[in-house]
């Protein structure tokens, strides 16, 4: 049943880009409808998003199909969304639970307002600071410049492969076998190439993490409030346990599952911040990709991208469910 | 031996207490006070705009000796904010003179999300399992599976491609207060449904109260938190919409002109905004950032962007405030 609903799901997000980028468009140029060639034009698109046939042009260097200048691009997001991730998770979960907990003064009320802020920082804002307050020590480390990618850039490349690129590094862009460059440098042992590929990653996961983190710690802040206010908080209390094991060990299982929801309730609002970043760094990434598509007006690519992030929220969103049934200490859904 | 018996005397409910009972017994806390400080300093600068500005509100005020390649003043007692060179105009001037324009879409945008959200959410909380909860969270998921930035860009290019006179802020602030309450939905829905099962609607329901009454009477006003945690971050959802336009097109001047840094970026056909020239904070912003930093690790004539992020920032950290001790406050009273 569940499965059906988010095929209904994802076919309710197509329709509503095929009204709003295709039929839209086409009234505006005096075309007309009918009921059929209206169902028909939906049908093909659905059609052609599910079988991969995602269009055919030219993408800055790149000419061919889209699926592959995707399929290109996704290791790049995922590695990058993985530290992301990462970072975030590593300051969210006991920020949100030194805030929520309320026994150490000041803590909350500059959390609240530090993520506050935080979040009223759009995400380019955020690179930009970044970006000025590392250049220098960057450029003089690594003889390379912090933006541009998430790999060193090409003058990089060309001054320090002086006879010509490594033939597992395709365009300047990606990379080969795995396309996580990561990966692929550590296959190849080009330690300083993962050096810079290492800390830009770091750098652009940072930029996510300080933006994403705002908004994780407003929601998950309120869940421990009430988490603390609970009864079996209180008689743990009167029987004499540490503040300490009540806030990481009681508290801190107790409201796991909630965090993992209100992830999967804020993850649009993640992967809008990462395509920003990648956006703002020019990462060969999916968002970067679907925001240029957006920009130049190439609608194929942009409807296939904004497809792919809806698969993703959908399924992760179903995932999470199944998980926060299997976490929760109280045993909720395991009937 | 016959003789009635006198019953207890009958138990009378006090009437609960006013508002301004309420505020006696528990004051609110010192950050309320402060937020809504803060909101009202930006409500009186946004009237005094209207009455300084009035006759060209919708344009900012350009001189052009401020243009290069004339020589364009920095920070002064005369231009406390410095001026942005490219659309040639002061920047104090320009943050005061798009208060209005700031407050007015923020408000809007917030009451139709928050509204529309909070009434879907808790009717689905309320009659949770049933077919109405279920068609409410269909759309609100399939909705909430789009980033909103994403979404809001395009629906309103669609419209704008459409109807492209009648495509201005208006139709944005309707589409993205549309696009916004899937968010409280499904928040408010949660803390319904756990309203719903307690014993105090449990007996009203036995006594006969009407969905309607439990709805607006119980369910609502316990099930606000979640609306006061977001309405906040919302703010930072639309300020940075708004100033995403102009960065789309940041930085892609001709490398011949020599004055590149300081050309406005022009908006894309998709914009909401009318010209770059509208006086919107977001808009400042992008186009401060665009003029500000020439290129990473060259000069940063930061003032250019800080000071449009400074009045989007404290807007919503009052704002934030505001909610933070108003939702302190009901939990306490109620």
């Amino acid at each position: 049943m569940r499965a059906f609903l988010l095929l209904a799901q994802l076919l309710f997000v197509l329709f509503l880009l095929y009204v709003t980028l295709n039929v839209m468009p086409a009234l505006a140029a005096h075309q007309s409808f009918t009921v059929v060639s209206f169902l028909h034009g939906f049908i093909q698109m659905v059609t052609a998003m599910f079988t991969g046939n995602w269009g055919v042009g030219s993408f800055e260097i790149y000419t061919g199909p889209y699926y592959q200048l995707y399929a290109d691009y996704v290791p790049g997001s995922i590695e990058l969304a993985i530290f992301g991730l990462g970072i975030s998770a590593l300051i969210a979960y006991p920020v949100s639970l030194l805030a929520g907990w309320g026994r150490l003064p000041g803590v909350d009320a500059s959390a609240r307002l530090g993520t506050l802020a935080g979040a009223l920082l759009p995400a380019f804002i955020i690179g930009t600071l970044v970006l000025f307050a590392v250049f220098f020590g960057f450029v003089n480390y690594f003889h390379d410049i912090p933006d541009n990618g998430l790999i060193p850039s090409p003058q990089w490349i060309n001054q320090y492969y002086v006879d010509s690129p490594p033939a597992w590094l395709v365009s300047y862009t990606y990379t080969r076998p795995t396309g996580f460059p990561l990966i692929d440098a550590a296959i190849h042992g080009a330690w300083t190439f993962e050096a810079i590929t290492f800390t830009k990653t770091l750098m652009q996961a940072t930029v996510i993490a300080i933006a994403y983190v705002a908004i994780f710690v407003r929601h998950a802040r309120v869940v421990v409030v009430s988490a603390r206010q609970e009864l079996h908080i209180t008689a743990a209390r009167a029987r004499g346990l540490s503040e300490r094991t009540l806030l990481w060990q009681h508290t801190g299982r107790r409201v796991l599952p909630t965090f993992l929801l209100i992830f999967a309730l804020t993850i649009p609002a993640y992967i809008g911040t990462q395509c920003v970043v990648e956006g703002y760094f020019i990462d060969p990434g999916i968002g970067y990709l679907t925001l240029a598509s957006l920009t130049q007006g190439l609608f194929e690519p942009f409807e296939a991208g904004v497809f792919l992030i809806a698969i993703l929220v959908l399924v992760w969103t179903f995932a999470v469910d199944l998980i926060v049934y299997r976490l929760d200490p109280r045993g909720v859904g395991r009937t | 031996m016959t003789g009635s018996i006198a019953g207890p005397e009958p138990f009378e409910i006090p009437p609960p207490p006013t508002v301004r009972e309420q505020f006696g017994r528990h004051p609110p806390r010192a950050e309320m006070w402060v937020g809504v400080g803060v909101l009202v300093a930006y409500v009186a600068a946004a009237l005094s705009a209207i009455a300084v500005f009035w006759g060209h509100l919708t344009r900012l005020t350009v001189n052009p000796v401020w243009i290069p390649p004339f020589n364009v003043p920095g920070m002064s007692w005369a231009h406390p904010f410095g001026v942005l060179p490219g659309i040639g105009t002061d920047l104090f001037g320009a943050v005061w003179q798009a208060t209005p324009w700031d407050l007015s879409i923020v408000l809007y945008i917030l009451a139709i999300g928050a509204t529309l959200g909070f009434l879907l959410g808790a009717i689905a909380g309320l009659h949770e399992g049933r077919s109405l909860d279920s068609a409410v969270m269909f759309v609100g998921d399939s909705l909430g599976a789009i980033p909103a930035f994403f979404l809001i860009i395009v629906l309103f290019a669609g419209f704008k491609a459409l109807a492209p006179g009648a495509a201005g802020i208006p139709l944005f602030i309707v589409l993205f207060g549309l696009i916004l309450w899937p968010t409280y939905a499904r928040t408010v829905r949660g803390a319904a449904r756990t309203v719903a099962a307690e014993p105090f609607v449990e007996s009203a329901r036995a006594s006969g109260a009407k969905d309607s009454r439990i709805l607006f009477h119980h369910v609502m006003p316990n099930s606000l938190a979640p609306v006061l945690a977001q309405l906040p971050l919302d703010v930072a959802v639309i300020f940075f919409v708004l100033s995403v336009y102009p960065w789309f097109n940041c930085w892609v001047f001709p490398e011949t002109n020599p004055y590149a840094q300081y050309l406005v970026p022009a908006l894309p056909a998709f914009s909401p905004l009318p010209s770059v020239s509208f006086p919107e904070w977001g808009n400042l912003l992008a186009v401060g950032v665009c003029e500000g930093v020439t290129f990473v690790g060259g000069p940063n004539y930061w003032w250019m962007y800080t000071f449009p992020l400074l009045a989007i920032v404290l807007l919503g950290i009052g704002i934030g405030l505001f909610c933070d001790g108003l939702e302190k406050w009901l939990r306490v009273t109620q």
